[in-house]
């Protein structure tokens, strides 16, 4: 997680109601994470509604939706993994192995690290600070352009 | 450092932080030792006789010394590589019309007389045991459990009903067939066994294709519905290609055999051990 003033988004030129649209992008993952925890594609999903509401918004307000649909993919992606591997042990005949219990801790792990960060993500920009997210936030600058 | 050079550090540390963390705790043996598999057991235990007692109920057992004792020469020759599933294996045998024998948790396996008369052959009857052995060896039994246990589980979570305990499962159990990969793998190493203890796997295979054909024409012919796939596993176990060093034991002479299953009809209980 890195927590860096903008190097290359200029503050300046952000309005005080962009720093609300683009927290409740990352609220709103926080939220569907509550409601949708054993299916972790509603996550997704509203992340990905967020996203496409602000296609057409400011670059400050697509900049930190498309950073928090690229760290909810990740998210999901690992944790489709174990939701099928667990289905996998429950009804077909794979068995209960190390590899197994050890993805799941990781998997754990990184949801607690990725929702530990949105929640300082948002709260971050409530308090009219820019937030990048390791990882997620260089690849957004590749992604979003002026 | 420009953004791509950035993305791409970042990527190798944070994918390969995943990785190493997941290399670094797979070594720790969770499962190894571990409690809850002992209860697991247990657990197994319970189900088994529970299942047992109702499965059987209303029916009388089989005594027929000879049957006594070809059993336990069969037993000992199958799972000559197997002597913890052979100090816990117990076998039933059950007056009882349905052609059917079956494996059960806790290490039981049942034959009806009913199967037992359609044999032509010791061997057949060494053919049915290995591959009930095998599904106990390879623990699909257990694995059965796990599934309706965690199935059981998994739908009570999701309705918020209190779920039916153990021995609404043990119920449902009686009632699944294993999977068809579950029954190919019986097979092969049910023919495996009986290839160590010198009996040729194909005699499984004559009894399956007399099975097939007597269940056509009547419905009570179960053994083949709780072990699907009977026509595709028939070919494959008649095609079953002898090892070179292979050598027929011949464990009892078919009149013998014919002679046993006539004194069926004198029974009581009885169990091996």
């Amino acid at each position: 997680m890195e927590h860096s003033e903008a190097t290359v988004i200029d503050l300046s030129d952000v309005h005080d109601f962009e720093f609300g649209k683009a927290s409740n992008a990352y609220l709103m993952s926080i939220v569907a994470f509550m409601v949708g925890l054993p299916l972790p594609i509603i996550n997704l999903a509203a992340t990905g509604i967020i996203f496409l509401e602000s296609r057409k918004s400011t670059f400050f307000v697509r900049w930190h939706s498309t950073q928090a649909l690229l760290s909810q993919l990740l998210t999901v992606l690992l944790n489709s993994g174990s939701f099928y591997w667990t289905f996998a042990i429950i009804f077909g005949n794979i068995p209960l192995t190390d590899a197994y219990i050890a993805y799941l801790i990781v998997v754990i792990l990184f949801n607690l690290w990725e929702w530990i960060s949105t929640l300082l993500a948002a709260s971050a920009l409530r308090k009219g600070k820019h937030y990048e997210l390791y990882f997620f936030g260089a690849i957004t600058h590749l992604i979003i352009k002026k | 450092m420009n953004n791509s050079n950035k993305a791409f550090n970042q990527a190798i540390a944070l994918l390969g932080g995943l990785a190493f963390a997941w290399y670094l705790l797979s070594l720790v043996p969770f499962t190894k030792n571990a409690e809850w598999t002992k209860l697991h057991r247990e657990q197994e235990e319970k189900i088994g006789d529970w299942m047992l007692k109702s499965m059987t109920l209303g029916h009388d057992s089989l005594i027929s010394a000879q049957l006594d004792s070809i059993t336990k020469v069969l037993l000992d020759d199958l799972l000559i590589q197997n002597n913890d599933l052979r100090s816990k294996v117990k076998v039933h045998l059950i007056q009882s019309d349905e052609i059917n024998a079956f494996a059960l948790p806790g290490d039981h396996i049942v034959v009806f007389s009913g199967i037992l008369k359609e044999m032509e052959s010791v061997n057949q009857y060494a053919g049915v045991l290995a591959h009930e052995l095998a599904h106990l060896q390879e623990s699909h039994i257990l694995k059965r459990v796990t599934r309706e246990i965690g199935f059981s589980i998994l739908i009570s979570m999701i309705t918020g009903s209190g779920g039916g305990g153990i021995q609404k499962v043990a119920g449902e159990l009686s009632g699944l067939a294993f999977s068809r990969n579950e029954e190919k793998e019986a097979d092969l190493v049910g023919a495996e066994m009986m290839v160590q203890a010198g009996i040729n796997p194909r005699e499984l295979g004559a009894l399956m294709a007399k099975i097939e054909a007597l269940t056509e024409s009547n419905a009570q012919f179960e053994w083949l519905s709780s072990h699907p796939a009977g026509k595709n596993r028939e070919e494959y176990l008649m095609q079953y290609e002898l090892p070179a060093h292979f050598r027929e034991d011949i464990k009892m002479e078919r009149a013998s055999w014919l002679k046993c299953l006539d004194a069926l009809s004198e029974s009581t209980e009885e169990e091996y051990q």
